[in-house]
């Protein structure tokens, strides 16, 4: 078997991190997590994972964001330019609490993510949607 | 403009009302030119008077000649709004200056002191009263005053001619003084007279403009407060969503796993449920919390108020906590005091206040830590105070630890079910009792929070 991929989770739940981690972890492939921004932008680059789940409320409502331009961010001499084209999962329950609708048709322009999910998680959901990721890039 | 409105503007015009005086004045002024060209003809024609015409239309030349400047200066000082007041009353002085010469000579022309013309001086007093300040307006009745003297002395004495009009009065007036005195006398107490009367009724109506303006202000201020406090609402409805959202959304993704068959291992299993658990329980606090806010926040409670033993409900509060106490090795510190201390609330506010502020002080406190309970009068206030040797506040969040849902970093890693409203809730409840809730923290260091009912507080 090839080497298992590695998903990086970044969300301050640690419920919702062992949500998705558990189901990942039984179809094979490597997890490792991060509760913040930082910490997650530094597991980034320690780790060099082939895809990041993220959330999109953190600490603050604009803190998963923030990771995600950073990660995109086309500046020179950018940090993470190594992981520019990354394919990010960004997890969400923001649409249904506020009115705009996050969607890869509306905001692929202003949110420098892949995909969206959505809260709760629903494991085959996930799965399907890790594996179509991670199967483009 | 209308903010700027003070006490002055009470008294003399503001700019607005100046500026807009000016422009009628001039517009007015159109109206006088045509009268002195058109009453002389009409004089001629119908009642056979013999009045110099040219005269009549050198003055009336003059006035439109002179109103056109005015119009332009006035277009000058409209397009400039900075020092407008001052350029504006100096404009409208100057302006019945030219006026009262013009009137002047036109007195002179239609027989002097037995000028039919004579009560127009009554005109610019008016005008005077309505765009300038009072002073300045008997200045203007006595300069008015002193020209028709000025006018009936120099024919008196026979400096400028008398031009007479037998059609008009038969005989010339210069040849019984008496009368003439009399008729200047009347006529200059007539225009200090109008000078008192019109600067009392503008200033009346200046007064009641600023109340107006008083009044507006205050709506828009109340407006703009109202809006404040229904964005805060809608903010909080918001953080209250998501903070009642996010323990859902992992209770359900918990359950989900196990609903779906992806938890075989039965240790596995039970360690959801217990984190199911945690959450539900930590969502009914926030649940319980949000009521008790909502509660602070009516000013209505069916509960009654009663006296509360502060010493003893401090003892109740610290039997509550002895297991907690003793496990994490923290002295409770908390001397009776010798005299009574006693606040006049209701109980449940009373107990949520001290629980909170007691609570956290055990939760924030490491082992061999201290939390010290202070319950004292002084002065008739009743100071109620809870210090304790934990973690502390960093300083940029003291400010901000009473804010609804807001945790300190060190607090969020610490302990990581609260809800952020405890503190929240301790000043939505001393509030309504009139007290003072401060906070003295330091990090690594402790927290100390001081409450003081006044004496004799009202709710």
């Amino acid at each position: 078997m090839a080497t298992a991929k590695k998903i990086l989770i970044i969300d301050d739940d640690p419920d919702i991190v062992e949500a998705m981690k558990m189901p990942l972890e039984s179809h094979g492939y490597e997890v490792v997590s991060a509760s913040s921004g930082q910490e997650g932008l530094s597991t980034l680059v320690k780790e060099s994972p082939d895809l990041i789940i993220l959330d999109v409320m953190m600490e603050s409502t604009t803190e998963g964001f923030q990771v995600a331009y950073a990660i995109r961010s086309d500046a020179p001499g950018s940090a993470y330019a190594k992981f520019r084209k990354i394919p990010i999962l960004m997890v969400t329950a923001i649409n249904q609490v506020m009115k705009t609708k996050f969607s890869k048709e509306t905001d692929a322009e202003y949110l420098p993510v892949t995909e969206f999910i959505e809260k709760p998680i629903q494991p085959a959901d996930l799965l399907n949607k890790v594996a179509s990721l991670l199967v483009k890039a | 403009m209308g903010q700027t409105q003070t006490a002055r503007g009470t008294v003399n015009p503001s700019d607005a009302e100046l500026i807009a005086g000016v422009r009628w004045f001039i517009s007015l002024r159109w109206a006088a030119g045509a009268g002195v060209l058109i009453v002389p003809i009409i004089g001629r024609a119908v009642f056979r008077i013999d009045v110099a015409l040219a005269l009549f239309f050198c003055v009336a030349a003059a006035i439109f000649l002179c109103n056109a400047i005015f119009l332009f200066v006035y277009a000058r000082l409209e397009r400039r709004p900075e020092r407008r007041l001052a350029a504006c009353t100096r404009f409208a002085h100057a302006q019945i200056c030219v006026d009262w010469i013009a009137l002047t000579l036109l007195v002179h022309l239609s027989g002097g002191v037995e000028s039919p013309i004579l009560p127009f001086f009554l005109f610019h007093v008016i005008i005077a009263a309505l765009l300038l300040s009072r002073t300045a307006c008997f200045a203007h009745a006595a300069l008015a005053s002193a020209l028709a003297a000025a006018v009936a002395w120099g024919e008196a004495v026979g400096l400028v001619p008398h031009l007479s009009y037998p059609a008009i009065v038969p005989e010339t007036a210069y040849d019984h003084m008496p009368y003439v005195i009399i008729k200047l006398s009347f006529l200059s107490a007539a225009l200090f007279g109008s000078a008192f009367l019109a600067t009392s009724i503008a200033a009346r109506l200046r007064e009641r403009d600023a109340e107006l303006i008083r009044l507006k202000d205050d709506l828009e201020r109340s407006y703009h407060n109202l809006e404040n406090v229904d964005r805060a609402k809608t903010e909080f409805t918001y953080k209250v969503t998501h903070e009642l959202r996010a323990p859902l959304g992992a209770v359900q993704s918990l359950l989900g796993l196990i609903l779906e068959g992806y938890v075989a291992d039965p240790a596995k299993m039970r360690e959801y449920v217990v984190r199911v658990q945690a959450r539900v329980q930590a969502l009914l606090q926030l649940v319980t919390d949000l009521l008790d806010l909502a509660r602070g926040k009516m000013s209505v409670s069916d509960e009654h108020l009663s006296c509360i033993d502060l010493p003893a409900l401090v003892e109740r509060i610290r039997e509550l906590y002895r297991q907690k106490l003793q496990a994490g090795r923290i002295a409770f510190v908390f001397e009776k005091p010798r005299e009574r201390v006693s606040v006049e609330m209701r109980l449940s506010d009373c107990e949520r206040i001290l629980t909170n502020l007691i609570d956290n002080a055990v939760k924030y406190t490491d082992q061999g830590g201290t939390v010290a309970v202070d319950v004292a009068m002084r002065g008739g206030d009743v100071s109620v105070s809870v210090a304790d040797t934990g973690i502390g506040i960093p300083k940029g969040d003291i400010d901000k630890v009473f804010s609804e849902f807001f945790r300190a970093d060190n607090a969020r890693k610490r302990v990581a079910g609260g809800s952020g409203l405890g503190l929240s809730i301790v000043k939505q409840l001393v509030s309504r009792y009139n007290g003072v809730l401060s906070v003295q923290s330091e990090l690594n260091k402790g927290t100390h929070i001081t409450i003081v009912f006044p004496k004799g507080y009202t709710i």
